[in-house]
């Protein structure tokens, strides 16, 4: 098995004593370094909250349009996306790019200032260069080597209240931060650090795959084959989102049950969680995309198939309508032969 | 606070440097940038000091700001633009252990995290989960994927399980 050669491989891999010595003396000088609260570099003063809202509102239907395509992701702060979606509202950002321009003419040092005294800085115990300088003494552009985490989550809390988000930060570090945004059904994992921010849809669909999901685990345990069900997630180029759910496969179940055991559901939705198509097929095949039908038209196709018409199982998944009501939908999976191959069809019908 | 809970530097270095810099390494792929994240995550515990319930927390912090610290890395802009150099690790693998190790770098990053922490670590689906802050079902798909892919890059089975 090629696990094994990946643990016997990473086995081998462990932190060298020079490593170790180094990191001890790291956190030790970490300890026991003063803490003087650092001015912070103003990379986020330039733009005030009420002027973030305010791009960030003109610029919210480019950013509603990715999001709705599952994932949105920035390489920058509010700021660039502000200023890249609304140049007419630069000014509001203009003395950020003011102090980019001239940073001496602010009283702070340029870059070659900041440079030439880093080189004469002693060096720590890594061979950093340290200075020892009172939090008035720092000079304005070294901050930007400690991130400021405030500065990010109100970054964040801009965009996610420009866009109707409510945000909850999870777990704040040096240097991002991790937490959910929550708007009606749709939960969004925020994820954002020093390389921006990105929102990712987790579970607009959640209450149907779950739903979908617990419902499958229960037939699938009822046939004996231990009840776990697995999902994937995918995006498709119109922006929908795909779910799919299958049980697990058991080498124990009898072999008649293969066919349903690994049955794949696949639920198209649409942007406001409608269903746009569900397809089922088995063993995974990807790609297999049956038209949405009655459980009388799917039932009769098994039929014509060759199969006995049977109902192999059903689902009850839920579908959010756009409102954040949830419309229920049943799943039908039914049994039919072709060719000796075993299929299942699958049918969704709103309740 | 659990009587196994680590305070002293030198006791918690000895007791995960192991782990923080093989995750490291196993998801950033070389050996200089895998000492950075470590000493990042190693500077952060001694920054922020969380409180700890137990042992088991403490560890699943520094597995967990590893794996962000290493998110972080890959986002970064310096890295999205410039090539690691070709740093060749001093531990002789075999040449199966390499053929191995270079499919799993290849997979993408979130798929190299889940078979990272299944398989070295030993966590389970739930708690990979709950590590990542991820439904459990996305992390069972993600393993599922990487395991296609892995199976194509290797010409065979990387598990048996499903």
């Amino acid at each position: 098995m090629h696990c094994d050669e990946y643990r016997s491989a990473m086995g081998k891999v462990s932190a060298s004593p020079e490593l170790k010595a180094k990191l001890v003396a790291a956190m030790e000088a970490e300890e026991t370094a003063p803490r003087a609260k650092t001015r912070r570099f103003p990379v986020r003063a330039g733009l005030t909250a009420a002027a973030a809202a305010a791009v960030l509102a003109l610029a919210a239907p480019v950013f509603l349009g990715r999001i709705g395509g599952a994932s949105l992701s920035t390489n920058g702060t509010a700021q660039q996306y502000a200023a890249a979606a609304a140049p007419e509202e630069t000014q509001d950002v203009a003395p950020q790019m003011a102090f980019d321009a001239a940073p001496e003419a602010q009283g702070r040092m340029n870059q070659s200032e900041v440079s030439a005294t880093l080189a004469d800085a002693p060096a720590d115990a890594l061979g950093n260069p340290t200075l020892d300088l009172a939090a008035d003494e720092l000079p304005g552009a070294l901050p930007l080597l400690e991130p400021d985490t405030s500065g990010l989550e109100n970054d964040v809390r801009n965009l996610t209240d420009a866009l109707g988000l409510t945000l909850t930060v999870t777990q704040q570090e040096d240097s991002w931060l991790s937490g959910e945004a929550v708007a009606g059904g749709a939960v969004y994992a925020v994820w954002a650090g020093s390389s921006g921010i990105e929102l990712s849809l987790t579970s607009e669909a959640g209450l149907a795959y779950e739903d979908a999901s617990g419902a499958l685990a229960q037939w699938s345990a009822s046939r004996g084959n231990g009840g776990e069900t697995y999902s994937a997630e995918n995006e498709s180029a119109d922006g929908a989102r795909e779910v799919r759910l299958w049980t697990a496969e058991d080498s124990g179940a009898a072999a008649s049950l293969l066919a349903y055991t690994r049955t794949a559901v696949t639920a198209t939705l649409a942007q406001d969680g409608t269903v746009l198509s569900l397809s089922a097929a088995p063993r995974l095949t990807e790609g297999t995309e049956l038209a949405l039908r009655s459980e009388d038209e799917a039932r009769e196709e098994a039929l014509a198939e060759g199969g006995d018409g049977a109902e192999t199982h059903r689902a009850l998944c839920y579908a959010d309508n756009g409102s954040g009501a949830l419309v229920p939908h049943y799943l039908f999976c039914f049994s039919s032969e072709t060719g000796g191959e075993t299929s299942v069809l699958v049918s969704a019908v709103q309740q | 606070m659990s009587a196994c809970m680590l305070h002293d530097p030198a006791e918690i270095v000895e007791a995960y440097a192991d782990m923080v810099y093989r995750t490291a390494y196993g998801l950033v792929k070389n050996p200089a940038d895998a000492e950075d994240v470590a000493q990042e995550v190693f500077l952060s515990l001694v920054r922020t000091k969380p409180s700890f319930e137990s042992a088991e927390h403490q560890k699943a912090w520094l597995l967990r700001t590893t794996v962000n610290k290493c998110k972080d890395h890959f986002k970064s802009a310096w890295q999205r633009r410039t090539q690691g150099l070709d740093e060749s690790f001093s531990v002789p693998f075999t040449p199966e252990e390499s053929a191995v190790l270079d499919a799993v770098r290849a997979l993408p990053d979130k798929y190299r995290t889940v078979i990272y922490l299944y398989y070295i670590e030993g966590y389970s689906a739930k708690e990979i989960a709950q590590l990542l802050g991820i439904p459990q079902n996305t992390v069972l798909s993600q393993m599922a994927r990487a395991r296609k892919l892995l199976k194509t890059a290797l010409k065979g089975d990387f598990d048996d399980a499903l």
